[in-house]
């Protein structure tokens, strides 16, 4: 029987009750005198409390009631094709192959955990240093000591062109100085 | 729509209808399974969240209702296992003895918005409280939801006897609290 048709058969018959509810009356107030006369005997004080619910409930709670996990459940779900699924589990196996090989050979080569300490033993440092031309020696110094081009000491920029040479300072700039400075000048 | 628990069945059974079925059956029996449910947790939230969990157990058992128990009685079973491992979890968390679940029951029905403690209907409420949680089970059952012996028999796989001790036990009880508040 479809929606429509109840309609119409419910206003045909406006006070219709449910199917077995004459075969169950009889049965059901029989129950009821018992539950009475039961009461009557252990807890009569009880027959004279209203038995109709207490407790606050929501305005229109058992309106608007739906069981909500059901309603996701039968909320229609669309498959995603079979190819799509492949593309993206290899898509995500390459990746996964990509990092695997990735961090084997950085931990491989830089840990140092893998430093081979006997390669560097072997190493003459002494004989291999004096091999280097004495020029490159003087350029790493100078780049790399403290104290070097571009180093500071004490704060003051340490300028190469004025260190161990006075020759280019005139002999009147040097007289000054040391006039100033109350020293003799050497004959 | 007035469809018997025969028809509601047969309709669920049929994959076009399953749906429209199962929204019957809820309707048909959600304020007294609710109600149920109410009287044991005692609060609003709880309940929801308990009748939830029974009519989403009801779905996927539905289908193998064995029609040798009315569906009433099997709703009522799967909404008194719910609510009593509820309130399982709830002992488990707090780790409280009897007392203190009662207490704590006790103060729950205290906080809802209409508590009147003049009114009777709500010291009967906190007498209910005091019980322990199978002699409140079947008061409840009994009293209120006028359960035979025999249909509670079912519910709670107990003998009628049993039951009829438990309830005249528990009925005293709470008739004796109500007089002595």
């Amino acid at each position: 029987m479809d929606f429509l048709e109840q309609i119409k058969e419910d206003a045909r018959m406006p006070n219709r009750v449910p199917e077995d509810y004459f075969e169950q009356f009889s049965k059901k107030m029989l129950e009821r005198v018992l539950w009475e006369e039961e009461l009557k005997i252990i807890a009569p004080l009880l027959l004279d409390i209203s038995r109709k619910p207490v407790y606050f409930v929501p305005e229109g709670y058992f309106q608007q009631f739906v069981v909500e996990p059901i309603q996701k459940v039968t909320t229609k779900v669309i498959k995603m094709p079979a190819w799509r699924k492949v593309v993206s589990y290899a898509a995500a196996a390459a990746m996964a192959g990509v990092l695997i090989v990735g961090a084997f050979l950085y931990t491989d080569n830089k840990s140092p955990d893998h430093f081979d300490m006997t390669t560097y033993n072997a190493i003459n440092i002494s004989a291999e240093i004096n091999k280097l031309p004495e020029e490159a020696i003087h350029q790493y110094l100078n780049n790399n000591v403290i104290g070097g081009a571009g180093h500071e000491l004490n704060n003051e920029q340490v300028e190469l062109t004025s260190v161990g040479t006075a020759e280019h300072i005139e002999d009147e700039e040097l007289l000054n100085y040391l006039n100033e400075s109350g020293e003799k000048p050497a004959s | 729509m007035h469809l018997s628990d025969q028809e509601i069945l047969i309709d669920f059974r049929t994959p076009a209808l399953k749906e429209k079925a199962y929204t019957l059956l809820v309707k048909k029996y959600q304020e007294k399974i609710y109600w149920h449910i109410r009287r044991l947790v005692v609060e609003h939230e709880d309940a929801n969240d308990v009748m939830q969990n029974v009519f989403i157990k009801v779905w996927g058992a539905l289908e193998n209702f064995r029609e040798d128990s009315q569906l009433y009685t099997w709703l009522y079973r799967i909404a008194t296992n719910e609510s009593l491992s509820f309130l399982e979890q709830q002992k488990r968390k707090s780790a409280v003895d009897f007392d203190e679940v009662s207490e704590g029951l006790s103060n729950k029905v205290k906080a809802d918005a209409f508590f009147d403690e003049k009114k009777l209907e709500w010291r009967l409420q906190l007498a209910i409280q005091q019980l322990p949680e199978k002699q409140r089970l079947v008061f409840n059952m009994r009293y209120f939801d006028e359960m035979s012996y025999a249909e509670m028999s079912k519910v709670l796989d107990t003998s009628e006897g049993a039951l009829k001790a438990s309830y005249h036990h528990a009925a005293k009880k709470i008739e004796d609290f109500i007089k002595a508040y």
